[in-house]
């Protein structure tokens, strides 16, 4: 707990929070701003039967896959930067506390701030749905699965950001990485489902809650269908994740300063 | 005394790792628009064009937001060396002018991003001609897409390389290019493409368009030069005027 209040302590003046806010604010004004000139939402507001909540949701989740690997990367290269300059790492060696404490403190750092980021998200999709007036019920469980789903994936990108940014004095390994990342992570919805879940990135395409019914085999259908979360290329993801975090771990533990 | 600069600029970054976001980017750009247009080819979406077609898939989202993300890690790695080991301090000693040192990083990064520029290009050609096989001939618009397209990432270039020389962090300018980069498509969806130095670079790549946007070229690079100039001229005031923060 001392460590995380110091850690807390070390981001002031960093403008670490500002960033965040910054990057997710232009997130949610562009995904938001768009849905005021939507006439396929406008016309499913009044509908109750239309899956308005379900198009809510899909705007922050479609966006994600580009912000959330930026964001992600931004966040834990500030934090972990600090460290690299001067002797700060001479300087951690000689107090009495373990690499893994370091390691925990900063991975709960850019997770805490992650999952806020995923609860504000929530939290702007519930408020623009009542402000807007949908007379769909909420779907409380899609909303829950989507925040769920989202935070499987954010940790797992959170891991590696982490990583990469503690174990390369130079940032521009774990910036490039985040871009590649926020490349498939965009597009990945329009990658086939085998491929995209071998892509880290790509699984924030599983979480698209409404998509097109294409199972015609055409491309260009127009008619919309709710899509249940697949939570089996997750949950794996979420698994190799956790042995990804223990071997991380492991690494930074033994890494030579 | 630039060309001194510029030798000087190349030294430094000369064993640096930028070449791998350099080379990397380009290439999963061009392995996806590969995969996109082939879901779609195989779904026959496509006709005519083909050329056209593959650049759509592939420099779309390049454009919008990749390629200034690109420029500004880049801008961000530039900068990087004199912010650390109290390299500011030497810098400010060197007999060179305050906007030299400006132009030699933007012509080390304009370099940098004709050679990702160029990279994209050559993978485009080999996905169409090896992959997809195409019959019809490389078109001439390919010329535009690479060197417009490089001519306008120098203006998004100048912006970025201002910001990482202001800001200390590696990583903050990066994330500011990316929501500058949606301030840039708001400005394209607009229609003021030639005003803003990140919708700038959606004209210059031209991707979306079937024909070259022939008619904003005049405003499009004058523009660029614009914002190129006026950039160097607020860095050198800003690097004449405020004190450096060395350490």
């Amino acid at each position: 707990m001392k460590y995380l209040r110091l850690e807390i302590y070390k981001m002031k003046r960093r403008k670490v929070l500002l960033t965040f806010l910054l990057i997710l604010g232009v997130e949610l004004l562009f995904v938001f701003s768009n849905y005021g000139k939507n006439a396929n939402f406008i016309s499913m507001i009044a509908d109750p039967g239309a899956p308005a909540w379900q198009d809510l949701i899909i705007g922050p989740g479609a966006m994600n896959g580009l912000f959330f690997p930026i964001l992600t990367a931004v966040i834990a290269s500030r934090i972990c930067d600090m460290e690299h300059r001067g002797n700060t790492w001479k300087l951690l060696e000689c107090n009495n506390e373990k690499r893994r404490t370091i390691w925990f403190c900063k991975f709960m750092i850019v997770e805490g701030l992650m999952l806020s980021a995923i609860m504000i998200q929530a939290l702007v999709i519930v408020a623009y749905g009542n402000a807007v007036g949908i007379a769909q019920t909420l779907p409380v469980s899609t909303l829950v699965s989507f925040v769920v789903g989202t935070a499987m994936v954010t940790s797992v990108t959170v891991t590696i950001q982490l990583f990469f940014s503690l174990a390369f004095p130079n940032q521009l390994v774990p910036m490039s990485v985040g871009m590649i990342g926020a490349l498939i992570g965009f597009i990945s919805t329009l990658l086939p489902p085998g491929l995209r879940n071998i892509l880290i990135w790509g699984n924030y395409a599983e979480l698209m809650v409404l998509g097109q019914n294409t199972s015609g085999g055409n491309l260009q259908a127009a008619e919309l269908q709710v899509q249940e979360i697949n939570f089996v290329p997750l949950g794996i993801l979420f698994v190799i994740g956790i042995a990804a975090f223990v071997l991380f771990l492991k690494k930074f533990e033994r890494y030579e300063y | 005394m630039l060309i001194n600069a510029i030798w000087a600029e190349n030294l430094k970054s000369r064993h640096s790792k930028m070449w791998v976001a350099v080379v990397i980017l380009p290439l999963i750009t061009a392995a996806i628009g590969a995969v996109i247009y082939g879901i779609n080819a195989s779904a026959h979406l496509y006709d005519g064009a083909v050329w056209q077609q593959l650049w759509l898939q592939t420099g779309l989202f390049y454009g919008y937001f990749f390629f200034p993300i690109l420029i500004s890690i880049c801008a961000s790695y530039l900068w990087r060396l004199e912010h650390t080991n109290h390299n500011w301090n030497s810098l400010m000693t060197v007999p060179v002018s305050r906007s030299t040192v400006f132009c030699a990083k933007l012509v080390v990064l304009g370099k940098s991003v004709l050679e990702a520029q160029i990279l994209l290009m050559a993978f485009v050609i080999i996905v169409g001609k090896v992959i997809f096989r195409f019959s019809q001939p490389i078109p001439v618009n390919m010329l535009w897409w690479l060197f417009m397209g490089w001519f306008s990432a120098l203006s998004v270039g100048a912006v970025q390389l201002y910001l990482s020389m202001r800001i200390r962090s590696f990583a903050v300018p990066v994330g500011m290019a990316v929501c500058l980069s949606i301030a840039g498509l708001g400005c394209h969806i607009l229609g003021f493409s030639s005003m803003f130095p990140y919708s700038q670079i959606i004209l210059g790549l031209s991707s979306q368009d079937e024909t070259l946007p022939v008619d904003s070229m005049v405003s499009l690079v004058l523009m660029v030069i614009v914002y190129i100039v006026l950039f160097i001229l607020l860095a050198a005031h800003r690097l004449k005027k405020a004190d450096v923060v060395a350490g």
